[in-house]
């Protein structure tokens, strides 16, 4: 029973980092139909933010964590509207693969190009430490303890995505979105800035996948390389499928499904763990292709 | 036969027949070593590879992005054939041959299956389901490769006989690309094709799309997985990393880039991405920073790719006379 | 018997009721219309009978065979053809591949024969291009066999979409706005060319259509809705003096 707990709460924390990556696929895809591969790159970045800014912002403010996390929003933020302006945006009206190829193009960019020495280098790296690791032990005889990296990573989702919902639901420009996402022409003729609706998505989706950078690198505690965004991307692209793409809640709930499995899988065997995520997707696609709470839009004849 | 047909098809074949020629001349000479040798039959793999990739994702409109998994299949079934059947150490030709390629095309089949498994769910629906799966499958058949011991697991699977020579990857390329050049200049070409411009308008034609949809990613997938087992037999030693979606993601570039919709462009853009890093030898760290950023501009700039439509003389079908109408 | 008779035909989309209790026979050789200001449900039905939708309730009945639940490749090779309201060529390839692709379920060669070009591919392919012409022809199209059918003329483009529905060679010709951006000039020979396709190739022809022109000067029988039901039906001179019909087109007090 311990143990079963013990995994849960493991899956919880990961499913936290999960739920932060895959709202900006959620997103994304919402408004302008685009897997976009390269946000699992962004969150990378993020990472290494966190790596560089983390002394500075130590020395500056006394305290890493709260400017560290702010600072990697924004430019993780920045990043994401720069790339939807230099390569997504001379593609909006020409065909959607074009557009997928070229995402896939600009993943491969970022993970190469960070990969150079001059920029992040390929090298492994020791993550900082941004607060201090202390270890509770929850009462009760279930010998259980859970690390305050836990409670951080799961408080900052859940403070995040409270204020997405937030964003989305009760702001103007969150309701812009919301309705550019449900029928982009009409929203347009009801005189909604696309150009602007859609930068935000880039921004604010990316700007959750820093501050799940910077929490995974304070969970690890290491960066392996630049290409370390691509397995928790493809996880998290996955979860967001599975909750139904374009739907904000499915991308949360699948999220946390993802990583309570991938928490059980690997328990038993390192490589299950890693397939788990793939088979779980398979299985939901067979059954309720929309994913969990999606809904399927059929085509116009 | 026709005269001008037979004409063609003649011209073509002692064109191909020269080119052997002159590189086995060169290699004999000691021009071209092993080391390029091996690259050129690198690029004859890729072009079957990327050629059949463009058979589902050019031609019949879709977007699977996990083609390395049928690769894999293809490897490893072949490979797990010929390691148990020979002993690394037979010379003799007239065993091993045969051999080759009964494993080789179990490979194929083994991963046509595969495709099966992978394509007749996900092309019922519509939508990005196939990009999804096939990202997915790719992934699932390196998982279920890593886990199994006999398949040696993540220490990759090593002492694979080298059976492929020159000669094997021409003959191969050449039959693999005509048997599929052959297929698109047919009334199944045609129907692909216009499952890619109107599936609506296909199936109202009296096409059934999905039927369709599901042979050509199947034998897509069988060809991708006698590259597979070709491959295999060249490196002599395999690992799952060598097929992972990255990998998938090469042979988008090479077939999005040299044109997605033509055979030509396929084969262009297989044969430029292997041979420009040997071309690229002191860039190497930059080779990959570069590659996308050429798949990006030719995605904003030149969507078509390089070949756009167009097809190299050698790839079309000479056509039929028309007749005449009567006054 | 009816070619096709259609009963009771009612579809939903979620709450919304497209199409009420709508019933329609059509004789062999009949050129009936369909009519109804937009959103009447008129679209729908065509989907229906094509397939494309499963009907909520109703049965449907075309050349003796129950064709309900089945999908739209298996009901057009039952014989009934259709052309669409916004134009839906495969407009990257050729004219006369159009018509051939239009042919393929007629063909007689397999997979296998495609992949080695076989001399029944040969022979197969000899006969589509020969048959293939041969429609072009007949819709003054032969000259742009070779062109890629996306560039040919709006006008161009209606006629390669009709000769399309007819290489399969249907008994039923379905037709969703034929007349759709053209003008008088051009549907007076839109009128001709149904008549013509009416008795060259032995078809029974639906229409729907705005052009009221169009209308009464092709169809023997037209069907009215209106908000998913039928509200009219009857010869042309009937229909044209119906308030009801005006009453829909026109709105109460015109």
């Amino acid at each position: 029973m311990g143990q079963f707990l013990q995994q849960l709460i493991n899956g919880i924390q990961i499913g936290s980092i999960y739920a932060l990556i895959a709202l900006g696929y959620t997103m994304v895809y919402g408004i302008v139909r685009l897997i976009n591969f390269a946000h699992a790159d962004i969150f990378m970045v993020g990472a290494y933010m966190g790596f560089f800014l983390a002394p500075v912002m130590a020395k500056v403010f006394g305290g890493a964590f709260i400017p560290t996390i702010i600072a990697a929003m924004l430019i993780t933020g920045l990043l994401g509207f720069v790339m939807e302006k230099l390569a997504y945006r001379p593609l909006r009206y020409k065909s959607r693969l074009s557009a997928l190829i070229t995402a896939l193009g600009v993943s491969l960019f970022l993970e190469n190009f960070c990969s150079l020495p001059f920029v992040f280098g390929p090298q492994f790296r020791k993550f900082p430490d941004l607060i201090v690791t202390k270890q509770i032990t929850i009462p009760g005889n279930l010998g259980l303890s859970i690390s305050n990296i836990l409670l951080l990573d799961v408080g900052v989702s859940v403070i995040l995505m409270v204020l997405l919902f937030w964003f989305v639901n009760k702001t103007l420009i969150g309701k812009q979105m919301r309705a550019v996402a449900f029928d982009k022409p009409t929203a347009s003729l009801m005189g909604i800035n696309i150009d602007v609706v859609i930068s935000m998505a880039f921004i604010v989706g990316p700007a959750l996948a820093g501050a799940g950078g910077i929490l995974y690198g304070t969970t690890y505690g290491m960066l392996a390389s630049p290409f370390l965004g691509i397995w928790p991307g493809i996880k998290a692209f996955i979860a967001a499928v599975l909750g139904g793409i374009g739907n904000i809640p499915g991308a949360v709930l699948g999220a946390y499904i993802m990583g309570i499995s991938e928490a059980f899988a690997t328990s038993v065997n390192s490589n299950l763990g890693y397939g788990i995520a793939f088979a779980i997707l398979i299985g939901i696609l067979l059954i309720r292709p929309s994913g969990l709470l999606g809904k399927f839009v059929p085509e116009k004849v | 036969m026709t005269f001008l047909r037979a004409h063609r098809t003649i011209a073509t074949v002692i064109a191909f027949v020269l080119v052997y020629a002159i590189i086995k001349a060169l290699n004999l000479a000691g021009i071209l070593n092993a080391y390029y040798i091996q690259l050129i039959m690198l690029v004859g793999i890729n072009i079957v590879m990327t050629v059949s990739l463009g058979m589902v994702n050019g031609f019949t409109g879709q977007f699977s992005i996990g083609h390395a998994g049928f690769m894999a299949v293809g490897a490893y079934t072949s490979a797990m054939i010929t390691t148990v059947w020979l002993h690394a150490t037979t010379a003799n030709p007239w065993v091993g041959y045969p051999v080759f390629i009964v494993a080789i095309l179990a490979g194929g089949l083994m991963a046509a299956g595969a495709g099966y498994l992978v394509g007749a769910p996900s092309l019922r629906l519509k939508g990005d389901y196939l990009t999804i799966v096939t990202l997915s499958a790719n992934e699932l058949i390196r998982t279920v490769i890593r886990v199994t011991p006999v398949l040696g697991g993540p220490r990759g699977l090593g002492s694979i006989p080298k059976l492929t020579t020159l000669e094997v990857v021409f003959v191969f390329t050449i039959v693999s690309v005509v048997l599929m050049r052959n297929y698109l200049f047919s009334s199944y070409g045609r129907s692909m094709k216009a499952v890619r411009d109107s599936e609506i308008a296909a199936e109202a034609m009296a096409i059934n799309t999905t039927r369709q949809k599901i042979f050509v990613f199947v034998f897509s997938a069988f060809f991708a997985g006698v590259s597979g087992g070709v491959f295999a037999h060249l490196l002599q030693f395999i690992h799952p990393d060598n097929f992972s979606f990255v990998k998938s993601l090469e042979y988008l570039i090479y077939l999005y880039v040299g044109g997605s919709a033509s055979i030509s462009g396929a084969i262009v853009g297989a044969t430029v991405f292997t041979l420009l890093p040997e071309l690229m030898r002191s860039l190497q760290s930059w080779r990959l920073v570069i590659y996308p950023l050429i798949l990006i501009m030719v995605m904003i700039f030149r969507t078509e790719g390089i070949m756009g439509l167009k097809e190299f003389s050698f790839v079309l079908v000479p056509q039929r006379q028309r007749k005449e109408v009567s006054a | 018997m009816a070619l096709l008779d259609v009963q009771h035909l009612t579809q939903f989309f979620g709450g919304l009721r497209a199409v009420s209790d709508f019933n329609i026979q059509l004789e062999h050789g009949e050129i009936v219309g369909l009519i109804g200001p937009n959103g009447a449900g008129k679209t729908t039905v065509f989907n229906v009978i094509t397939g494309v939708y499963t009907p909520t309730k109703g049965t449907i009945v075309f050349d003796g065979q129950n064709i309900v639940g089945k999908k739209t490749y298996q009901i057009t090779q039952t014989g009934i053809a259709r052309t669409f309201q916004n134009i839906r060529l495969f407009s990257k390839s050729s004219v006369i591949d159009n018509i051939k692709i239009a042919y393929h379920f007629h063909m007689s060669y397999s997979n296998t024969d495609a992949f080695l070009h076989t001399r029944k591919y040969w022979q197969g392919e000899q006969l589509v291009d020969d048959y293939a012409i041969d429609l072009l022809r007949l819709f003054h199209l032969e000259g742009h066999a070779a062109d890629i059918s996306g560039s040919l003329p709006y006008g161009a483009q209606r006629r390669l979409e009709i000769a399309r529905a007819l290489a399969t060679k249907p008994k039923l010709l379905i037709l969703d706005e034929p007349a759709a951006g053209m003008n008088p000039a051009e549907a007076d020979e839109l009128m001709e060319m149904i008549h013509w396709l009416r008795d060259k190739f032995d078809l029974t022809i639906l229409l729907i259509e705005h052009q009221m022109r169009v209308v009464m000067g092709v169809c023997e029988r037209i069907k009215v809705m209106d908000f998913g039901e039928t509200i009219c039906e009857g010869v042309p001179e009937y229909i044209r003096n119906d308030p009801r019909v005006c009453e829909a087109y026109l709105g109460k007090g015109a």
